[in-house]
C-alpha cells in the first residue's frame, strides 16, 4: 500500500446558493499533490544528541528477581534536545513504534495522548534522541486523545510502514488513525482515518503478523467502552486482503460455550469455544448494538491486545488487557480489578470457529493475578508477556483487594509456565522527594515494545513509558505548541517518560 | 434570495434547497446530487464561512458570517448528527466545562467547544476575538477531519430513514425549544434549515418511493411544517408543532419503511416501529436497562410488586421499597427527606419511581448504572433495608409462595439475589403508563388542553427553557434523540426556603470528589409533579410556586447565593405571574390517571 496522505477528494463542488466564494477553499485540497515526496526528508545534518536525560532513573524500583537488567531513562519531558531546542516531549505519552531510519539511526513514532497529537523522534545508534518533532497535531485529530498506537512493517505484516492509532476520549473523532511515518511535518495538520474498522471507543488496533494467514490483513481493534449497565467494552476484528485497511469485513467476538453471556461467566484458566460473527454497522451506537443484539461478548473496557511471536501458529494467538471498573450494577458482569485473556484463532481462517481463555483474574481472590491494580497495556514475545498497570482507583473501594495496593507494576507472565512476577514498580514516594509529582497521583506504565530486532545486538532491547500524573513544570508547560496550539491553555500538562530496558526475556 | 426560495417553495415546484433550486426556478430538469454531494458541498460551503467568520472583526459581519455559518452546520445536522453523532455532539455541546469521570484516578476536564461556545462569544457584551478564533479553528479542524474521513456514500436506505427519524424527534424536542441556540435564538431558523435539509434528501432518495403520492405527501407536509415553522421564538406553539407535524411525519415515515421496502435490522433506544414519543410501546427498554434485563411479563410484574411491597426484604422487617415509594404519591414518600430505619432522616428527598426506567443513571449522585445495582446499596445501607443480598435470597428462597411464583413464571427452583433484584426492577420498570392528559392531547386522542394549560406548555417548551433540561417525553434529564446520558445539573439549590445559602450536600462530588462537581445533582422527571411535593434533592420547597420563583430568579446564583460553575443561566427568566400559573396549570396536566 503506497502511502501518499492525500487529504482531499478534489472533486470540486459546484456553487451554491449565491455564496459561490466558496470554491476558493479548495485551494487547500492543491496542497496536497507535495504529498507524494514522501520518504525524501531522509538526510540529515549532524545533529547533537541528549546524551543523557536529566531524569533519574530511581523513579523506578526494579524487583530483585530481575537485578541484571539494565534500565535507562532516554528522554523525558524537562530535557531539550540540543538540536530541537524547542521540541516538548508532551503530556501523556503512549503508544509508539520504532523504525531503522539509518544504519546509524531510527524512527520513534510516538503518541502524545493529552496533547492529542503523534510525535516523531530521532534517536541514534545508541538510542539517544537527537531530534523531535509532530506529525499529527491536535488540529488535525480534531482535538482527540491518541492511546495506544502500533506500527505495521514489512518485515513484521507484509506491508507498510504504516502506523496506527486509537482515537477513544476527548470528545471525540473515535476510530482509528492511520499515519505514514514518514509524513511530513508541514503536513502535521491533516490526518487519516479508517472508517471501515468502525467507530469504537479505540484504545488500540493491531495488525498480526503476516504469517498469521497468507495474503490475509487481520487487525484487532480494543473497545475502551465504558459502561456502568453491562460491561461494553468488544474485540473487534477486520479481516481484508494484505495491505489493504479499506475494503476488507468487521467481525465481533462471541463466546458460543453455552452459560457465557457476560465475561465474568469465564473462569480463569477454562478454555471456551468462541466465534466471530460479522458486523454490518460502523457508525459508534449501531455498531455497539449490532455487536450486542449478534451477542458479541462485552468486556470492562478493552484495553490494550499484542500477538504472539515466533512461529505462523503463535501469530495467530492474541491476547488483551481488561482494565476492570468496580461498580455495583457490574458485580458478577464485568471484571473490576482487571484481567487477561488469550484468544486462538482458527488454524486457517481468521473468521472460523477460535478459543478464548482468561488467562489472569484480578478479582480471584488468593489467585496468581491477585495483585493486579487495572491492567492495561500488553506486548507479547514468543515465551513471555509483559503487562502494565494504569491503577483505576483507591484500593480501599475494591473487597479484598489489599495485594492490589501499590504503584503501577510491570509483570512479566511466562507462557508456558503460567508465572507470573513482577518486574518493577513505579516508585512514587522516592519520585516526590526528587519533585516527580505526588504519591497520591498514581502514574501509568505505557507504551512498551519489543524493539530487539529493529535495534540489534546481542541481548533484548524493549521500549517503555510512564505518564507521570502529577508531575508538572515549575514553569511553562510540558505541552510542545506544534503539537497543541494553544500550550499555554493546553487541557493537560503532565510529564512523560521514554525508558530503555536491556536484558529482559523473550 | 430568500424570498424567490420560498416562493418556490410555496409553487411546489421543487423541494430540492440550495443549488439545485435555482435550477429548478428555471424550470430546467435539474441533475440529482449524490447524498455524499450534498453533503461535501455543504460541508466546504460551512468550512469557508467559518473561515470568513475567523477573518472578521467587526460585530455586524461576526455575528452575520456565524448566522451563515449556522445555516450549513444546521443543514448537515440530519447526516451528521447521525452518521458522526459524536463529533456532532461535540461541536453542539453547551458552553460549560466538560468533566469526564472515568475512573477516580482518571478524570478529565476539557473546556467547552463548538458552535454554542462561539455563539456565547459573539452575542455576549463584550468580544474576545483571539478566543474567538482559536474556538472557531476548533470547528474547522473538526469539520476538515469529518469531511475528509465521512462514511456518507456508505449509507444504505435504513441509515438514511433512521437519520431522517433522528431529525424530526431532534427538532421536537430539542429544536425548538432553544436548547443549542441560547444567546442568538435562532431556533426556528435553525430548524427551518433542518428541514429543507429532510426535503432534500428525501428528494435524493425520490427513486426509492414506490408510492408517488407518500413523496409528494411529505412534500407538503414539509412545506406546511416550514411555513408554520415562519414564526417569533417567543410566539411559537410548539404543542401543536408536535401534534400536527411531529406526530404526521411519524406516521409518512412508517408509511414510507414499508414504501421502500425497508427492513431495519437494529433498534436503538425507539423501537423501529414507534408511532409516537408518548407512550412507553415505543421505547426499548433494554437499551436503557442492559440486555440481560429479564422479559417484562404480566407476571413477573405482580411478582416483582409482591417483593417491593414485602417488608420482610429488609434486616428488620420494617421497610420495604413501597415505604419511601408509595403509589398515591406518584412513589415518593411527601418527606422533605425520607425516614429510615430509627427515624432517622436519610441522605436525601425520595424520588418519584415513575419513569425512571429511562435514565442512564441511578441515585441523584449517578452513583448507581442501573436499578440493580442502585437496589444493592438500599439493602446494605444501615439506615435502609440494613441487610445484604445472602439474607435476602434466603428469605425469598425459603419463601414457599414466592417460590411458587418464580417456578411458573421463569422456571426457576431457586433464585439468585440478582434475580430477586432483576423481578423488582422489571416491576419498577414497568411505571411508565404515558396516561396523563398531556399524554393524551399530544398524541392527539383529545383536545382538552384549556388556554392556560397550552399556555404554559408552550412556555416550558419555549421561554420558561425548562425543556432544555427536562426533555420530552419523558420530561426528564435524558437527552433525546439519543438517549443515551442522563444529565447532572448544579442549580444552586439553597438549604433552606428562605434561598440564603447553599445547600451543604455536595451531590455527585460526593462520588469521585471532583472539584468541579460540587453540588451537581441528575436531573428527575416532572412527570407527576403535583404529587410528589416536597421539591428538589432536599425537599426545600413544599409549593410548585416556589420552585417556579427559584428558576424565575435564576437558581442560586440569581438570588445572590455565590454557586460556582452553576449550570442554571442565572439571569431572570421574567416570567410574570400568569405565567407561572400557565406553567403550574401545565405541569398539573402530567399527572398519570391510573392505578397502581
Amino acid at each position: 500500500m503506497v502511502f501518499t496522505g492525500a487529504i482531499f477528494s478534489c472533486e470540486g463542488p459546484a456553487g451554491e446558493d449565491g455564496i459561490d466564494g466558496q470554491d476558493g477553499i479548495d485551494g487547500v485540497d492543491g496542497e496536497n499533490g507535495e504529498n507524494g515526496e514522501d520518504g525524501a526528508d531522509l538526510t540529515l545534518p549532524p545533529y547533537t544528541p541528549l546524551e543523557a536525560s536529566n531524569t533519574p532513573i530511581n523513579v523506578l524500583a526494579i524487583s530483585s528477581d530481575f537485578s541484571d537488567i539494565e534500565i535507562d531513562v532516554i528522554m523525558s519531558s524537562e530535557d531539550v534536545l540540543p538540536s530541537t531546542p524547542d521540541f516538548i516531549y508532551g503530556s501523556m505519552a503512549d503508544g509508539a513504534g520504532l523504525l531503522k531510519d539509518t544504519d546509524t539511526s531510527f524512527i520513534l513514532i510516538n503518541n502524545i495522548e493529552a496533547d492529542y497529537s503523534i510525535a516523531r523522534i530521532y534517536l541514534d545508534q545508541n538510542l539517544n534522541p537527537f531530534y523531535g518533532e509532530y506529525i499529527l497535531n491536535a488540529n488535525a485529530t480534531a482535538f482527540t486523545a491518541q492511546c495506544s498506537g502500533s506500527l505495521i512493517t514489512p518485515e513484521e505484516h507484509g506491508f507498510g510502514p504504516l502506523y496506527l492509532s486509537g482515537g477513544e476520549w476527548g470528545g471525540a473523532s473515535k476510530g482509528v488513525f492511520v499515519t505514514s511515518p514518514y509524513k511530513r511535518s508541514e503536513d502535521a495538520s491533516f490526518a487519516e482515518m479508517l472508517p471501515t474498522l468502525g467507530q469504537w471507543s479505540t484504545e488500540n488496533a493491531v495488525v498480526i503478523g503476516k504469517n498469521a494467514f497468507p495474503g490475509t490483513t487481520v487487525a484487532f481493534i480494543g473497545d475502551d467502552h465504558s459502561d456502568n449497565t453491562e460491561p461494553s467494552g468488544q474485540l473487534g476484528m477486520y479481516v481484508g486482503p494484505r495491505g489493504d485497511l479499506n475494503s476488507g469485513k468487521l467481525y465481533g467476538l462471541k463466546v458460543s460455550t453455552a452459560g457465557v453471556t457476560f465475561e465474568m461467566d469465564m473462569e480463569e484458566g477454562t478454555e471456551y469455544d468462541a466465534e466471530w460473527v460479522e458486523l454490518e454497522e460502523t457508525q459508534i451506537d449501531l455498531l455497539d448494538a449490532e455487536a450486542k443484539a449478534k451477542g458479541v461478548i462485552g468486556f470492562s473496557r478493552l484495553e490494550d491486545i499484542d500477538w504472539r511471536r515466533g512461529s505462523a501458529s503463535n501469530e495467530r494467538e492474541i491476547y488483551f488487557c481488561v482494565t476492570g471498573r468496580n461498580r455495583e450494577s457490574l458485580q458478577d458482569k464485568g471484571s473490576q480489578t482487571g484481567r487477561v485473556y488469550k484468544v486462538v484463532l482458527n488454524d486457517s481462517d481468521p473468521t472460523g470457529a477460535a478459543k478464548i481463555t482468561c488467562i489472569l483474574d484480578g478479582d480471584k481472590v488468593g489467585g496468581v493475578a491477585e495483585a493486579f491494580h487495572s491492567p492495561d497495556n500488553i506486548v507479547a514475545t514468543e515465551n513471555y508477556l509483559y503487562i502494565q498497570e494504569d491503577p483505576n482507583g483507591v484500593v480501599a473501594s475494591y473487597p479484598n483487594k489489599t495485594a492490589a495496593d501499590h504503584f503501577a507494576r510491570l509483570y512479566q507472565y511466562n507462557i508456558a509456565t503460567g508465572e507470573l512476577k513482577v518486574v518493577l514498580e513505579c516508585d512514587q514516594t522516592t519520585a516526590e522527594t526528587l519533585g516527580y509529582g505526588t504519591a497520591g497521583s498514581m502514574w501509568e506504565i505505557t507504551g512498551m515494545i519489543d524493539v530487539t530486532d529493529v535495534v540489534g545486538g546481542d541481548e533484548s532491547t524493549f521500549l517503555m513509558i510512564t505518564q507521570n500524573h502529577g508531575w508538572e513544570p515549575a514553569e511553562g508547560q510540558f505541552t510542545d505548541p506544534k503539537a497543541f496550539p494553544d500550550a499555554d491553555n493546553s487541557d493537560s500538562s503532565e510529564g512523560s517518560i521514554l525508558f530503555s530496558i536491556k536484558g529482559l526475556a523473550r | 434570495m430568500k424570498d424567490t426560495f420560498t416562493r418556490c417553495i410555496k409553487k411546489g415546484a421543487y423541494l430540492t434547497i440550495g443549488l439545485f433550486f435555482v435550477i429548478s426556478c428555471d424550470t430546467r430538469k435539474p441533475t440529482t446530487p449524490t447524498l455524499e454531494q450534498y453533503y461535501s458541498e455543504n460541508v466546504d460551503s460551512l468550512v469557508y464561512q467559518l473561515q470568513l467568520l475567523e477573518k472578521s472583526n467587526d460585530l455586524a459581519s461576526i455575528q452575520a458570517k456565524y448566522l451563515k455559518s449556522r445555516m450549513y452546520f444546521k443543514r448537515l445536522e440530519p447526516i451528521m448528527q447521525f452518521t458522526e453523532v459524536e463529533n456532532y455532539e461535540t461541536l453542539n455541546q453547551p458552553n460549560l466545562l466538560q468533566v469526564e469521570e472515568e475512573d477516580q484516578t482518571n478524570i478529565r476536564i476539557q473546556q467547552p467547544e463548538g458552535f454554542q461556545v462561539i455563539e456565547e462569544e459573539i452575542f455576549s457584551n463584550e468580544i474576545d476575538l483571539e478566543f474567538l478564533k482559536s474556538k472557531i479553528n476548533f470547528i474547522i479542524s473538526r469539520i476538515q477531519l469529518m469531511k475528509k474521513n465521512n462514511s456518507v456514500e456508505k449509507m444504505k436506505p435504513h441509515h438514511i430513514l433512521l437519520a431522517v427519524r433522528t431529525s424530526i424527534i431532534s427538532v421536537a424536542t430539542t429544536g425548538v425549544t432553544g436548547f443549542d441556540s441560547p444567546a442568538a435564538l435562532h431556533s426556528l431558523t435553525d430548524a427551518k434549515n433542518v428541514y429543507q435539509s429532510l426535503s432534500t434528501i428525501l428528494s435524493i432518495n425520490e427513486s426509492a418511493f414506490t408510492d408517488s403520492s407518500l413523496f409528494e405527501e411529505w412534500k407538503n407536509e414539509i412545506d406546511a411544517t416550514l411555513s408554520d415553522l415562519d414564526s417569533e421564538f417567543e410566539s411559537f406553539d410548539r404543542f401543536h408543532f408536535i401534534i400536527n407535524h411531529t406526530n404526521k411525519q411519524f406516521d409518512l415515515w412508517n408509511k414510507t419503511v414499508k414504501d421502500w421496502g425497508v427492513t431495519i435490522p437494529i433498534e436503538l433506544a425507539l423501537k423501529n416501529d414507534a408511532t409516537t414519543l408518548f407512550s412507553s410501546n415505543s421505547f426499548n427498554i433494554n437499551y436503557f436497562s442492559g440486555q440481560d434485563a429479564l422479559e417484562s411479563t404480566k407476571d413477573l410484574i405482580e411478582l416483582g410488586k409482591e417483593l417491593f411491597y414485602d417488608k420482610n426484604l429488609s434486616g428488620t422487617n420494617q421497610m420495604s421499597c413501597g415505604s419511601c415509594h408509595q403509589p398515591e404519591l406518584a412513589f415518593t414518600d411527601g418527606q422533605v427527606k425520607s425516614i429510615g430505619l430509627n427515624e432517622k432522616a436519610l441522605q436525601r428527598n425520595a424520588p418519584t419511581l415513575k419513569y425512571v426506567a429511562y435514565q442512564s443513571d441511578f441515585f441523584y449522585d449517578k452513583r448507581a448504572g442501573n436499578l440493580e445495582g442502585q437496589m444493592v446499596n438500599v439493602v446494605n445501607d444501615e439506615n435502609e433495608f440494613h441487610s445484604d443480598l445472602s439474607k435476602l435470597s434466603n428469605y425469598v428462597n425459603n419463601n414457599t409462595k414466592y417460590m411458587e411464583q418464580f417456578q411458573l413464571t421463569l422456571e426457576l427452583d431457586s433464585v439468585s439475589d440478582y434475580q430477586i433484584r432483576q423481578s423488582i426492577a422489571v416491576y419498577i420498570r414497568s411505571l411508565a403508563p404515558f396516561s396523563s392528559k398531556f399524554d393524551r392531547n399530544i398524541r392527539g386522542e383529545e383536545e382538552t388542553f384549556t388556554q392556560e394549560e397550552l399556555k404554559g406548555a408552550n412556555l416550558f417548551m419555549g421561554t420558561a427553557g425548562c425543556a432544555t433540561c427536562h426533555f420530552l417525553p419523558f420530561f426528564n434529564g435524558t437527552v433525546p434523540p439519543r438517549w443515551k446520558e442522563t444529565e447532572l445539573e448544579n442549580l444552586g439549590v439553597p438549604v433552606t426556603a428562605e434561598n440564603k445559602t447553599l445547600d451543604t450536600d455536595q451531590g455527585r462530588f460526593n462520588v469521585y470528589f471532583t472539584e468541579e462537581r460540587k453540588s451537581f445533582f441528575k436531573t428527575p422527571t416532572i412527570r407527576n409533579i403535583s404529587l410528589t411535593a416536597p421539591y428538589m434533592h432536599n425537599g426545600v420547597y413544599d409549593s410548585l410556586e416556589q420552585v417556579i420563583d427559584f428558576y424565575n430568579a435564576g437558581g442560586g446564583e440569581g438570588m445572590g447565593i455565590h454557586v460556582p460553575l452553576q449550570t442554571l443561566p442565572p439571569d431572570s427568566l421574567h416570567l410574570s405571574d400568569a405565567d407561572i400559573n400557565a406553567l403550574i396549570a401545565f405541569m398539573k396536566t402530567l399527572n398519570d390517571e391510573d392505578d397502581y
